[in-house]
């Protein structure tokens, strides 16, 4: 030992000993971390298969209850946002290409990939961070364990109805959103270039292909799937102190919205490139 | 110590709860629960004490299913319970009442939902006669009012009577109940010790802390002490 701490090669040795160390620390902590929340998905994915006898009247109405808070709710947030998101785009456009080709612009832009990321952060921002402090809430107050007393299968009644809302919301929120921003970008090049509103989207539907809905349902889908796990999951894991539940929701809404983006960039690479 | 007589109702021998050689840890607390062996039979009241109290909270959680053993088995109504898979257990919890001081109502819901939940949420419920008996019981423990409220807007003492009222509309095989006199008060003494003698007269179990000295002596339970973390009075297999 007294070799390794003057010897510089010894130093050199223990630095290197060190970062290994830490490395694989870290390595394994992520590892760890990624297969407990496969297995928390892969849990709500079999109730999709399984559906249980018991409880659907409450899951329907949950399932409702969190369309209508995810959605509905969120359509004179998202609306607006589409517009101005889809009008700014055109406006810039205009300026790089000359007029030409907006509508494939806009569809390369607002319905590839802007769409489905805006979207993604609306259902995080009102969502993920709701259900979080609720599901949170719920357990530091021992109302999910007050369910499991019962009988009741919170797997079923919070967490499938909280997935299958919040991924049909954002299925139907991005549709929404890619129509209105569409809608936005046609005005702005009505109103501020010189070829009518026909020609863009007469561009726009030259320009869309089936590959780019079935991303667009795929990422939408994915969006959904990745809000919902990992607000359930923050919100069910949260130590059981009141002052730990901000931390899980500020937690929940990062996790989520980096992991959107790295499945945006991934299933444009695989699609596009 | 020999396994006791069974109450009145005790015509099935099996036991509703056995332990045997069970341990379960707290990782929390820190407090562990070694080598319990412990046989309820139908109808049985049983009084537990520890020179702990956070291991008899610890041995009511576990007979709860909410702890899990480390090592052992607990076999309840003849069954071996699967520590494995939760949703395994949701079907014995259903069965198990248990008032303990964080026993809570689910806050989004009114108290008359809380106490509707369980029987709309399982489609084999008698839903006439859970009405009929739920509004008994509202009744005798005075927490008509409380209803259509949610249970931050109604008293402590409300709130706490309405989850009582939720464990024993459940018609459980196993009643447990940490420091029960907080949950009823002592105007309504009465009312719950009736209906646990009907848990009783089902060929259910009891078992019960208190710190109030004369609670439950009416239906001479059975004692039983927790020292240094295991059974020093066993009601052996």
């Amino acid at each position: 030992m007294q070799i390794l701490t003057t010897n510089p090669q010894g130093l050199a040795l223990k630095w290197i000993g060190r970062t290994c160390g830490y490395v694989g620390r870290v390595t394994l902590d992520f590892v760890g971390m990624a297969l407990v929340r496969a297995a928390f998905t892969l849990r709500i994915l079999t109730l999709l298969v399984r559906r249980p006898a018991d409880g659907r009247a409450q899951v329907k109405r949950a399932v409702v209850e969190q369309i209508y808070f995810t959605a509905v709710q969120a359509l004179p947030l998202i609306i607006p946002l589409a517009l101005l998101v889809g009008s700014a785009m055109i406006i810039q456009f205009t300026k790089v290409s000359g007029e030409f080709e907006l509508g494939k612009a806009a569809v390369i832009l607002v319905v590839r990939e802007i769409g489905p990321l805006i979207t993604a952060l609306v259902v995080i921002l009102r969502s993920a961070t709701a259900v979080t402090a609720e599901m949170s809430c719920m357990t530091v107050f021992n109302e999910i364990e007050a369910m499991e007393m019962s009988g009741v299968d919170p797997m079923w009644v919070l967490s499938y109805s909280r997935f299958t809302g919040i991924t049909s919301a954002v299925v139907c929120l991005f549709v929404v959103f890619d129509l209105a921003a569409l809608f936005g970008g046609q005005v702005v090049a009505w109103a501020t270039t010189s070829q009518s509103g026909d020609i863009f989207i007469f561009q726009v539907a030259k320009a869309i292909s089936g590959t780019d809905l079935v991303v667009s349902l795929v990422k939408a889908l994915l969006f959904g799937l990745i809000i919902t796990v990992v607000s359930l999951f923050h919100g069910y894991t949260t130590v059981r102190k009141v002052s730990r539940i901000p931390v899980s929701v500020s937690r929940a809404s990062v996790e989520s919205f980096f992991a959107c983006m790295l499945v945006n960039a991934f299933v444009s690479i695989v699609f596009y490139l | 110590m020999s396994t006791p007589a069974a109450g009145d109702a005790g015509t099935d021998p099996t036991p509703v709860v056995r332990l045997t050689n069970l341990s379960v840890e707290d990782t929390w607390k820190g407090r562990t629960l070694t080598d319990l062996d412990l046989s309820l039979p139908p109808g049985a009241a049983v009084h537990l004490s520890a020179d702990n109290p956070a291991d008899a909270h610890l041995l009511l959680r576990c007979l709860a299913t909410l702890s899990w053993p480390t090592r052992g088995r607990y076999l309840f109504g003849g069954e071996e319970l699967p520590f494995t898979w939760y949703e395994r257990l949701l079907p014995v919890k259903r069965r198990i009442g248990y008032l303990y001081p964080m026993a809570a109502m689910v806050r989004n819901r009114t108290v008359e939902e809380n106490l509707d939940y369980q029987a709309h949420y399982f489609s084999d419920t008698d839903l006439v006669r859970h009405q009929g008996l739920k509004e008994e019981l509202v009744r005798a423990f005075g927490i008509q009012d409380a209803l259509p409220f949610c249970p931050e807007l109604v008293s402590a003492m409300e709130q706490r009577r309405a989850i009582a009222v939720r464990d024993i509309l459940k018609e459980p095989l196993l009643f447990l109940a940490e420091y029960p006199e907080e949950f009823v008060g002592r105007g309504y003494f009465s009312c719950f010790i009736a209906e646990i003698r009907k848990v009783l007269s089902r060929g259910g179990v009891f078992v019960y802390t208190t710190n109030y000295r004369g609670f439950g002596k009416e239906l001479t339970p059975l004692d039983l002490r927790l020292e240094n973390g295991t059974l020093v009075k066993e009601l052996a297999p």
